[in-house]
């Protein structure tokens, strides 16, 4: 185990499959020369050379069909956008184009594809530049989604999206990246649609992911102050979703809490709600109870978009509402 | 303003059958000027067998609660008063079946008001439907509890996990505190009453040797059919067979009238850490070896724990003590009244038989008949054990005994 930030794991996990499979390259705004705006490609143009890290221009949906393209031919990219705000400019070659392939060729084409991005709101920046868009992507069938919360699965996601054979949106977290943790050495690989329980508890279940899981097990430590005991679900995978970790969890605790730091109408914990009423309907001792960022823009202001957007402490004030329920 | 009220007592029934002439109050579940409805439980009593609820049999206000839990009563004392308005139609007693009532023939026990300490589902109108978490639904139904009947301590009263769980630990703890078995003085001394009664009776024991090797061959036949059945379910399989084509040793004698009874009922002899006791297999001569099998062992646990209601002990017909066990080659059982007979059962002995002029070892065991003489004769019991010898020496799993007898 090595302790490492979580831009460095993933860091690291791009050198080793590049490394290990010559198909691999990275296409991006400023991931070569720069070395990507959080550093996540630092150091893999020099190694690997500018045909197998390519700088683009700003231009989301040319590049995303060019990495499809390559994808289609034989490479397996691993296309950098930015800021999530800007996927939905990439959304018609994602959801038109990348997410059937493998389906309207009746499985005789696949098309390993992975598209990294950064989300979430906490920096100031603003309402162009911080939003958490989980459920758009989560939405569409043919799409894996991945939304690591530490640095370990951070690092084995991204090596089981780059050796998957279709398309797997990698979704960061901006406040993310430069959180530590322990990193396996070796070929350290997480599968794809599991989730784990990261603390484990006996009065509520509280289902987050990425950044939120963080706030979460903050919000379970004041929470065990209190006398309550919360487990947290820790999703790592949005799609294919693991219903059934999530359902044991439930069984166990009655209580649900889910959180998601997209917008809470149509959003991803609307999603993990209705997963939970269908799975573990019997075992609800009260009503499950959602908690997502304001129905509005992310304010610029720092204590508006504070005050829009979960944290530990609204989760910590959600826990208590939901078992109060 | 209501009418004026009038009182009626809360009478305390001959709950447990034969044996019973007290009870002990375990626990008052109302207090004075609870309003409580009929077939609401008033009081835990335990009596030397088993733990029943007297409930009230009409509508009243608990006016007066004459005795106090850890008392022994009488059968036929007063435990309560109940305020009743006076406009309402008023029975005799407000209490539990009366202790007069006649028993009947079926053989079926005089225990009205008397029930088994289980959950019950409470009634309720559907109009007051309440909220119900759907864990605390769930739960409820694995444990037998009525979820809508319980206080919710959730929003807008809705019934929580923790009341369903609170109720259950409840229920547990009262079942516990009425199982506290009454102290063994106490119990001795309504044996020892019953014995006494029993010794008035005139007895007389006649005695039979059975050879015991179909039975033991049927044991290994039963093992093989994987059915937990003791021998001595067999000896009341075979028992209950006999006793249906034997009507005259299937029967009651109470101060000199002889009742023969339809049902079957086999009183089985059980030694518990608190004493003997006699829970009966109801309708044996229509149950199989199995079904016999699985009601001894529900009976034989239910002693032990002190969980026998009244229905399991009242109603023997006749019983069968066996003491196979302890090496007992021999012994008289004392008949417990009513009943007319009852069996003893020891163990086996090998001895040495002449077969077709061959030496051969055979398990004999010497079954022996207690019965009271104001009921049977000798030669009526002679037949029966005649017939009995005839049954476990032709015993079958599946048949019991064979249909067809010798006289």
């Amino acid at each position: 185990m090595t302790r490492m930030r979580y831009a460095e794991a993933l860091n690291r996990a791009l050198h080793e499959e590049m490394a290990r499979d010559e198909r691999v390259c990275v296409i991006g705004e400023d991931v070569g020369i720069y070395g990507g705006v959080f550093k996540v490609t630092k150091g893999l143009r020099e190694r690997f050379g500018d045909l197998r890290v390519r700088d683009t221009p700003i231009s989301e949906q040319a590049m995303t069909g060019l990495a499809i393209g390559a994808a289609m031919v034989g490479r397996r990219p691993v296309l950098e956008i930015m800021y999530i705000d800007f996927l939905t400019l990439c959304l018609d070659q994602l959801v038109n184009q990348a997410s059937i392939v493998h389906y309207i060729w009746a499985g005789q084409a696949s098309l390993p594809f992975v598209l990294r991005t950064q989300g979430g709101a906490g920096a100031g920046a603003a309402a162009q530049h911080s939003k958490s868009l989980d459920a758009l992507v989560a939405h569409v069938p043919g799409l894996k989604v991945v939304a690591p919360a530490t640095p370990a699965d951070a690092s084995g996601l991204l090596v089981a999206a780059i050796r998957d054979p279709n398309p797997v949106v990698f979704l960061e977290h901006k406040l993310l990246y430069n959180t530590t943790g322990e990193v396996p050495e070796g070929d350290h690989v997480v599968p794809i649609g599991q989730a784990h329980v990261a603390r484990e508890g006996t009065d509520i279940t509280i289902v987050a992911s990425s950044k939120m899981t963080l706030d979460a097990l903050a919000a379970a430590e004041t929470l065990a102050a209190e006398g309550i005991d919360a487990e947290v679900v820790d999703l790592r995978t949005l799609r294919p979703l693991d219903r059934e970790t999530i359902a044991r969890s439930v069984r166990k605790t009655n209580r649900a809490l889910v959180v998601n730091e997209g917008w809470t109408t149509g959003g991803f914990g609307a999603e993990l709600s209705a997963v939970i009423m269908e799975d573990a309907f019997d075992w609800l001792d009260g009503p499950v109870r959602r908690l997502g960022t304001a129905d509005r823009p992310i304010p610029y202001s720092l204590p508006l978009e504070q005050a829009a957007v979960p944290d530990a402490a609204a989760i910590t004030r959600a826990a208590r509402l939901t078992l109060a329920g | 303003m209501s009418a004026p009220a009038q009182t009626v007592p809360v009478v305390l029934a001959a709950l447990g059958g034969e044996y019973m002439e007290s009870a002990l109050i375990v626990r008052w579940l109302v207090a004075i000027g609870d309003r409580v409805s009929a077939g609401a439980p008033l009081v835990v009593v335990e009596t030397a067998k088993a733990s029943a609820e007297v409930e009230a049999t009409v509508d009243g206000v608990v006016a007066a609660i004459r005795v106090e839990a850890g008392a022994e009563v009488e059968v036929g004392a007063v435990l309560a008063e109940l305020a009743v308005e006076a406009a309402m139609p008023v029975p005799s007693t407000a209490g539990s079946a009366s202790s007069d009532r006649p028993r009947e023939s079926t053989g079926a026990p005089a225990a009205a008001g008397a029930r088994p300490l289980e959950p019950r589902p409470a009634e309720h109108p559907a109009a007051e439907r309440r909220r119900v978490s759907p864990a605390a639904r769930r739960r409820a139904r694995e444990l037998g509890i009525d979820a809508g009947g319980l206080a919710g301590s959730g929003p807008l009263g809705r019934v929580l996990l923790r009341d369903v769980e609170s109720a259950a630990r409840e229920a547990m703890a009262a079942r516990r505190r009425s199982r506290v078995a009454p102290p063994p003085a106490d119990y001795r001394r309504a044996m020892a009453t019953h014995m006494a009664r029993a010794a008035a009776a005139p007895q007389f024991s006649v005695s039979m040797d059975v050879d015991w090797s179909a039975l033991e061959r049927a044991r290994e036949a039963v093992r093989a059919l994987d059915v937990a059945a003791s021998p001595n379910d067999m000896v009341v399989h075979a028992v209950s067979r006999v006793l249906a084509r034997s009507p005259e040793m299937n029967a009651w004698c109470r101060d000199g009238v002889v009742e023969r009874v339809a049902a079957v009922n086999v009183g089985v002899a059980i030694a518990t850490p608190g004493g003997l006791a006699v829970p009966v297999v109801r309708g044996a001569d229509r149950l199989g070896l199995a079904a016999i099998a699985a009601e001894t062992a529900r009976l034989g646990r239910a002693a032990r724990t002190g969980d026998l209601a009244p229905d399991d002990v009242l109603g023997a017909t006749f019983t069968v003590s066996n003491l196979a066990p302890y090496g007992v080659s021999e012994f008289r059982a004392v008949v417990s009244p009513p009943q007319a007979a009852i069996l003893a059962v020891p163990a086996a002995t090998d001895v040495l038989a002449l077969d077709g002029g061959r030496v051969v070892v055979r398990p004999v065991t010497r079954l022996t008949v207690t019965a009271d003489h104001r009921a049977v004769d000798g030669a009526q019991v002679a037949r029966f054990l005649r017939r009995l010898r005839r049954a476990l020496e032709r015993y079958g799993v599946d048949s019991g005994a064979p249909e067809n007898s010798e006289d």
